[in-house]
């Protein structure tokens, strides 16, 4: 019985290492794969504009889970929402962060992601994993941090956040994100069509290659 | 211009305009309102009086130039960052920063060629606030401050001890006020000049203001951890059900 125990004991914690060892494994591949993709999405001289934002969005779509990101970024404004308000507000983010992405992205167009490591969260789906990128025209590389969540019922895992490493601290951008929307609703008495009207004049100016200061407009790219 | 260098530090990656005033407190900020009034001050300062300076400056000056101001600047800190390495035991570190200094200064022609750099010789920076995060003191509340901008009591107080530690402070020499304002000047512009790009999207976040508080924060912990980033990447991350 005590041999059984252990052998019980011992099969548990093989089974456990190596679940969380492949876990890594499937993390660092998806983010390989797909950030690559992206990045190599925004070097196509062939595809026109319209052309390259689809594409883009098309990739983005796979690899983030935009929907999710919007929700958790709402935090506990986004619980009581009237529905039509929270399809739109989604339906917004959607384009935001697609538009954020890809002007920020640029700098990266055509350069490879480079795995570092993976970390997974104990008892969670979740893994952050590692990588390096090289700034296009730049000698510059910075370490980005992906946070994948695995989804529900699919083997497959999707971006909820994305970290930058700040010389050894992370700054995760949808938790940025969460805390400028939460400063907003608070004065705004919870009010999401402020967050909404904000967003469409943020990418209504970045489309047309306006004001949107510091930010490569899609115009000028 | 702390403000300025913090600010450039990490907002680079994050998109979106304006300050805005708002009385909700958090525990790290009580004072909030108040700083959110010095912030707004500190911006519109910087809009008329650096931002122009300082993109001017690019302009007229060449990348290696700017480069040389930028290194002889940085060596004259190495005194104060060997200190700071000594007082929290870094003392190999110390001594590196010493060999840097002495080769930059001969060598490097009075520190515009980072000589000791092409040789492998990292810069560090440190100062008597990473020197207090090391020694456990906490930062304490959230601070704006006029022209200097983001700050705590644990990083202001640093700020006036890196001062008693920088020997140029002492020396006595001819027209030494006019050199020391000349070199504040320098710095002030060659520090701006270099995150012309990140205070521009800073100033495209929603809440500026919140974007710097965190972006401030973060980079400090970084700084008195030497740039090591935590064994555990999930640490301060809330779980999913928590948002």
């Amino acid at each position: 019985m005590k041999m059984f125990k252990r052998l019980v004991a011992t099969t548990a914690l093989a089974v456990g290492l190596t679940g969380a060892a492949f876990a890594d494994a499937d993390s660092e591949a998806f983010v390989s794969n797909n950030a690559n993709e992206v990045l190599s999405t925004l070097n196509q001289p062939s595809l026109t504009d319209e052309e390259r934002v689809a594409q883009f969005a098309n990739y983005m779509d796979k690899f983030a889970n935009m929907d999710e990101i919007a929700r958790l970024v709402l935090g506990q404004y986004g619980r009581d929402l009237d529905p039509e308000v929270k399809a739109r507000y989604t339906e917004t983010f959607r384009r935001y962060a697609l538009a954020v992405y890809e002007s920020q992205l640029d700098q990266f167009r055509g350069e490879e992601i480079k795995i570092i490591s993976s970390q997974d969260r104990k008892k969670r789906r979740e893994s952050i994993v590692v990588t390096e990128v090289q700034a296009a025209d730049q000698d510059k590389t910075l370490m980005v941090l992906w946070r994948l969540r695995g989804e529900k019922d699919a083997d497959d895992y999707r971006v909820i956040d994305v970290g930058l490493n700040l010389d050894g601290s992370i700054l995760w951008l949808m938790d940025n994100q969460r805390q400028q929307f939460e400063q907003k609703l608070s004065q705004s008495r919870g009010d999401v069509n402020v967050i909404i009207d904000w967003m469409n004049d943020w990418i209504t100016t970045y489309r047309n290659g306006g004001e949107v200061e510091g930010v490569i407009s899609d115009k000028k790219s | 211009m702390r403000s300025l260098k913090m600010a450039a530090v990490g907002t680079s990656l994050l998109a979106a305009s304006c300050a805005s005033t708002t009385t909700t407190a958090r525990a790290e900020d009580p004072f909030e309102s108040v700083n959110r009034k010095v912030f707004a001050f500190n911006m519109g300062l910087d809009r008329i009086i650096l931002e122009p300076v300082a993109k001017g400056y690019r302009v007229v000056t060449t990348d290696n130039m700017r480069e040389g101001v930028s290194n002889a600047l940085s060596n004259l800190y190495e005194p104060v960052t060997a200190v700071n390495q000594v007082l929290q035991g870094d003392f190999v570190d110390a001594g590196e920063t010493v060999g840097r200094f002495a080769m930059n200064t001969t060598l490097g022609i009075g520190g515009f060629v980072d000589t000791a750099g092409h040789f492998g010789q990292e810069r560090k920076k440190e100062d008597f606030g990473q020197t207090l995060g090391v020694w456990g003191v906490p930062e304490g509340p959230f601070l704006v401050l006029p022209i200097i901008g983001p700050s705590n009591p644990r990083d202001l107080t640093g700020m006036g001890v890196d001062t008693a530690f920088q020997p140029l402070n002492w020396a006595q020499f001819d027209n030494e006020t006019a050199w020391l304002t000349a070199r504040s000047v320098t710095g002030a512009v060659s520090a701006r000049e270099n995150g012309i790009e990140a205070i521009d999207q800073l100033r495209t976040q929603m809440d500026p203001y919140t974007a710097m508080r965190q972006v401030y924060g973060k980079s400090r912990e970084g700084a008195i951890r030497n740039g090591e980033l935590h064994e555990d990447l999930f640490q301060d991350l809330p779980e999913f059900n928590d948002y």
